[in-house]
């Protein structure tokens, strides 16, 4: 509208005192299409263009952290799917191996592949989410459609695998609930293997579309500088330019056993970090092809029959779900504190926890990405126009629930 | 059509009675955007006039011309005024007196035009009863050439005349609203700060492994980041943008 | 029909002028349930056609294969309460809808579904339509002034913007045919496109005007709000835009005159540049192929042609909501003043150079034929080329994103 009254240098001649108009503050959430949940941004609008933003958070605060102190581990362990439900996962491999690095305990070799397969499973259903949403956010609804088309089939595994489409609870302390249903590696690797015909579908009717790259290209530009003072962490940061990504620098789980490559962006901008997390997608690809050649003791059919024949080197420790066998209900790690940082979907998410030999925390501390990467949000906006907010918020990948926790 | 006069007389008096009433709603409304309202409806009577007269060209560029100008007369009334409830935008403390000026002036006005109106040079004699009779039709639609111009609702005849005849004032106006717009541009122009350097926001160099305490270093584009950027740039480029 | 009833009424012994308030009422009644039915099914359409893109069902409860779907969802909006929030403008809030469904509809008035089903033959059709639909706007903005709400208010606003950007190369480009046709009746429009009997060569698409029609569907598009250009109720920023506060009635009043002006722009398209009512292959075939010559069977025919014709661009318009992203708004006026009305001054242009040297017949109409198109197409779009050339070297490249670099400047500065 008109003109603005602040920030134009004066220099009218005609002018002696620009026309005045006011600014109107958009109350933008808590609910709202594109808030991705909860979130309520505080927005002055000079017409389109956005001078000030403001997020409040908290309209999701379950207290994840003080219900901790209240039940032993293995109660709050169902509780932590909830802090980011998108890639619960990457929680529960927080929290499970703090507590094995506290008590020390050992990790077979096929619990740490499958927990790589189902984490890089984990990582392109989130990404598959967001892909759909973000592309909402800018106005194109069937991307949508087609994301979760393919996020249903690896949903589907995770159903085979521990029962749960969303809330998985499958991680124990040194292992896992349960072994592999018998051929579901077979399943995986078929999923894995059409998957990067859709993903080119998805390039060819998205990333080559010249209005989704007038919408991204150059906005929301995030500076190296900007993503690091922020603490932003995860694809966002490596669209900046910045080849940090935990599975590489500080190879957790196994990581180092397999080979992948990580995107990294140049300019920032919401199109560099559609591409990093769209190439994140083949790498996981690649990660969980070699899984799946790699685990020890391939699929379960497989080992079971090798048992079934009195096999003693199937029985091995490296074989096992269980690293050593423990009372869950009862167990109580020693005393001690322990953190883990895990490069989830959108970041780093940290898991700090100090135990006093009960079957309670003393403390947990959990460290959401998306936390840190909303705080850059405002200083991203300033500026541009109102619907760039929903291209910038979208491309940046906030989940709420792990902002309030 | 030819036993609709009455029907057309009714029509006049309705549209006639819409546009004054409009028009003096326009004047004396308190808020802007029922003043828009108003005109809308001044100008949707004036052009039921002009089909009355047989020009539904100009009729039709009337609802066109105003139909647009009057989302703008909207937009500034929502502008200008900014929140509800609505206040007379020129303000309470108007001093009384002002009135007089534009009042006089608007009287005098008046007064011309209802002498020249009566002065016995225009042919006004159909005011017959209350119903207006049209000025000798017959001999209006006699005319040569007349009845081609009525078929065509006009536009063959005006487009002509306004490309030859009145070449001149036609223009000018084009012009009037080139100078009008090139106003607003320079008025509504944002001033942005003077371009400092072109170029992409990079990573920056001093940032070392240091940064990141114990746990993790970031590599700053070296092997296999590097090639993933690269990557990148190749691709933009294809894309046919950059 | 028209005269039957017509000496029905004089029969009836009633005077002309009420005789002649039946006749407009009667007809009006006629056309405007064409555009309702019309209207009821392209929103089942719609969602078919959503759902197929994006491998769904749709609609398929209410009766056989979801047909009834529209008339349900019309039953439960009938039956919405009727919501109004403190510090509405009551009057205005209730007029928007009006003044928004109201020119919609009277434009079908003007369209020539057949040769006979045609309420006006106004000899400046043309021209009244797109002022009718210039007027919706303001319904438009009096629902987001009067909503009491912000984002409606920024809805209105868009959408003022919008209309009034690209009603100008809508306007520029039905010029071009208006230029051809040498009128601006859209019967005789249609009758010039049919007029040497080649079909589907002849039409104005494909033998005069192709960029005009390239214009023109683009500018309708954003003329109709429909996506990519549907700013005015971006859902995703603007949460429902100008009819966020509408529930009931009130709502569906807008619902309706959305898809009725997709349907009555689509009408108006397939008249100015793909035949109107006749088939593609010259003529009407009944009359050509058959000899068949009985009216009513005709008018059928010619009913058939154009809606299918219509619905062919009402499908891709739903297609293209189906797969394109959202413009901004500075794109979406960048994109009218930068690119399309340019683009349609330099259009109109050589549609003027066509008419004067090649076809030679000053006002007269130009009389397009399978081959009229090849020579013409050399000498008036080999200017536009060059007119086209001149503007991209002298303003620089359209293309080229200027307001990225002020914006990444703007934030570096931040």
């Amino acid at each position: 509208m008109a003109t603005t009254a602040t920030n134009i240098p004066q220099q009218g001649v005609f002018l002696e005192k620009d026309i005045d108009t006011n600014d109107m503050v958009v109350n933008i959430g808590p609910q709202h299409p594109s808030t991705h949940g909860v979130l309520r941004l505080i927005t002055t609008l000079d017409g389109e263009i956005v001078k000030n933003i403001e997020p409040v958070i908290g309209y999701l605060h379950r207290s994840k952290e003080k219900m901790a102190e209240s039940r032993s581990l293995y109660q709050y362990q169902p509780t932590i799917d909830r802090v980011e439900y998108l890639s619960s996962f990457f929680d529960h491999y927080a929290f499970v191996s703090t507590v094995e690095a506290i008590a020390e305990l050992e990790v077979p070799k096929r619990v740490q592949y499958i927990r790589m397969i189902t984490m890089e499973l984990n990582r392109i259903t989130s990404h598959l989410l967001w892909f759909g949403t973000f592309l909402l956010d800018l106005g194109a609804s069937s991307p949508m459609f087609y994301a979760f088309r393919e996020r249903e089939k690896i949903l589907k595994l995770f159903e085979d695998l521990t029962g749960a489409r969303m809330m998985y609870n499958y991680y124990r302390f040194g292992g896992v609930i349960a072994d592999m249903p018998e051929g579901w590696l077979d399943k995986v690797r078929k999923v894995v293997d059409e998957f990067p015909d859709r993903l080119d579908e998805y390039e060819a009717i998205v990333t080559k579309n010249p209005i989704f790259l007038d919408r991204t290209i150059g906005i929301g530009i995030m500076s190296a500088e900007m993503a690091l003072a922020n603490g932003v962490t995860g694809p966002s940061l490596r669209a900046s330019g910045i080849k940090l990504d935990l599975r590489k620098t500080n190879p957790y789980c196994s990581y180092d056993e397999v080979d992948f490559d990580v995107p990294v962006g140049n300019t920032g901008d919401c199109y560099d970090r559609y591409r990093v997390r769209f190439q994140e997608m083949r790498e996981s690809l690649k990660i969980i092809r070699q899984a799946i050649d790699k685990i020890p003791g391939g699929d379960t059919a497989e080992l079971n029959k090798r048992r079934a024949a009195g096999d003693e080197t199937a029985n091995e420790m490296d074989l096992q779900i269980y690293g050593k066998k423990i009372n869950l209900i009862t167990y109580k790690p020693p005393k001690g504190e322990g953190s883990t940082i895990v490069e989830s979907p959108r970041g780093f998410l940290g898991c700090y926890i100090i135990t006093d030999g009960s079957p309670k925390a003393y403390r947990i501390k959990w460290r959401g990405a998306s936390f840190s990467n909303l705080s850059v949000l405002a200083p991203l906006m300033k500026g541009l126009l109102f619907p760039d907010l929903m291209a910038i918020f979208g491309s940046i990948d906030v989940i709420l629930p792990e902002v309030d926790r | 059509m030819e036993n609709l006069t009455l029907l057309n007389q009714i029509s006049f008096w309705l549209f006639a009675i819409m546009m004054i009433g409009g028009a003096l709603g326009v004047v004396f409304h308190k808020s802007i955007v029922y003043s828009a309202l108003l005109l809308l409806v001044t100008f949707l009577s004036i052009a039921g006039l002009f089909v009355l007269l047989n020009a539904p060209f100009i009729a039709a560029a009337q609802i066109l011309v105003y139909g647009v100008g009057l989302t703008i007369v909207l937009i500034f009334g929502i502008m200008l005024t900014g929140d509800k409830p609505f206040v007379d935008p020129v303000g309470q403390e108007r001093p009384k007196r002002y009135w007089l000026i534009p009042g006089v002036i608007a009287f005098a006005f008046m007064g011309f035009l209802l002498w020249s109106l009566l002065s016995p040079n225009y042919n006004f004699t159909a005011v017959n009863g209350l119903f207006l009779e049209r000025v000798q039709p017959s001999i209006a639609e006699t005319l040569p050439g007349v009845q081609a111009i009525i078929a065509d609702g006009g536009v063959t005849h005006i487009g002509l005349l306004l490309f030859s005849k009145y070449l001149l004032p036609f223009e000018l106006a084009s012009v009037l609203l080139l100078l009008a717009m090139i106003g607003a541009i320079i008025l509504s122009k944002r001033q942005f700060p003077e371009e400092e350097a072109e170029g992409e926001p990079h990573v920056s160099q001093d940032l070392d492994g240091g940064a990141m305490e114990g746990k993790s270093c970031c590599s700053l584009n070296e092997g296999n980041g590097n090639l993933a950027s690269e990557n990148f740039d190749s691709e933009k480029e294809t894309l046919g943008v950059h | 029909m028209h005269d039957l009833i017509y000496r029905l009424l004089m029969n009836l012994g009633l005077p002309v002028e009420l005789i002649f308030f039946i006749w407009a009422g009667l007809m009006f009644v006629v056309i405007s349930l064409v555009g309702q039915v019309a209207v009821v099914f392209m929103v089942l359409m719609e969602r078919k056609v959503l759902a197929w893109i994006t491998q769904r069902k749709g609609p398929n409860r209410v009766g056989p294969w979801g047909l009834l779907q529209t008339v349900a969802d019309g039953v439960k909006l009938l039956f919405k309460e009727d919501i109004m929030i403190p510090g509405q403008d009551k009057f205005l809030f209730t007029a928007a809808p009006i003044l928004f469904f109201a020119p919609t509809f009277v434009i079908y008035a003007l369209l020539p579904f057949t040769d006979k089903l045609l309420g006006l033959n106004l000899p400046i059709g043309l021209l009244l339509i797109f002022a009718l639909s210039s007027l919706s706007v303001v319904g438009i903005v009096l629902a987001g002034w009067g909503s009491n709400n912000k984002y409606s208010l920024i809805g209105g606003m868009r959408s003022a913007a919008q209309a009034i950007s690209y009603e100008i190369p809508l306007v520029l480009s039905a010029l071009g045919v208006a230029l051809a046709a040498g009128t601006l009746n859209l019967k005789t429009i249609i009758e010039s496109q049919n007029a040497g009997q080649y079909g589907i060569f002849s039409w104005y698409w494909l033998s005069i005007l192709p960029l005009s029609f390239v214009i023109f569907w683009s500018s309708s598009i954003a003329e109709v709000n429909r996506s990519p250009f549907d700013l005015p109720e971006a859902e995703s920023e603007l949460v429902s835009g100008y009819n966020t506060e509408y529930t009931g009635m009130k709502f569906a009043l807008f619902f309706l005159a959305e898809y009725a002006s997709l349907f009555g722009m689509s009408v108006l398209m397939v008249i100015l540049f793909f035949g109107g009512y006749y088939s593609p292959f010259g003529g009407l075939l009944l009359q050509k192929w058959f000899h068949i010559n009985d009216p009513i069977l005709l008018e059928f025919e010619m009913a058939t042609w154009l809606i299918i014709k219509t619905y062919i661009f009402i499908a891709l318009a739903m297609l293209i909501r189906g797969t394109l992203p959202r413009l901004k708004p500075d794109q979406l006026m960048g994109f009218s003043w930068k690119f399309l009305i340019p683009l349609s001054l330099v259009n109109i242009l050589s549609i003027a150079i066509l008419k004067l040297t090649w076809i030679g017949t000053g006002l007269k109409t130009i009389q397009a034929g399978p081959f009229t198109f090849v020579v013409p197409y050399i000498v008036a779009y080999g200017v536009l080329a060059i007119v086209l050339f001149l503007i991209l070297v002298i303003f620089g490249n359209i293309f080229k994103r200027k307001v990225i670099s002020r914006i990444q400047l703007q934030q570096r500065t931040v």
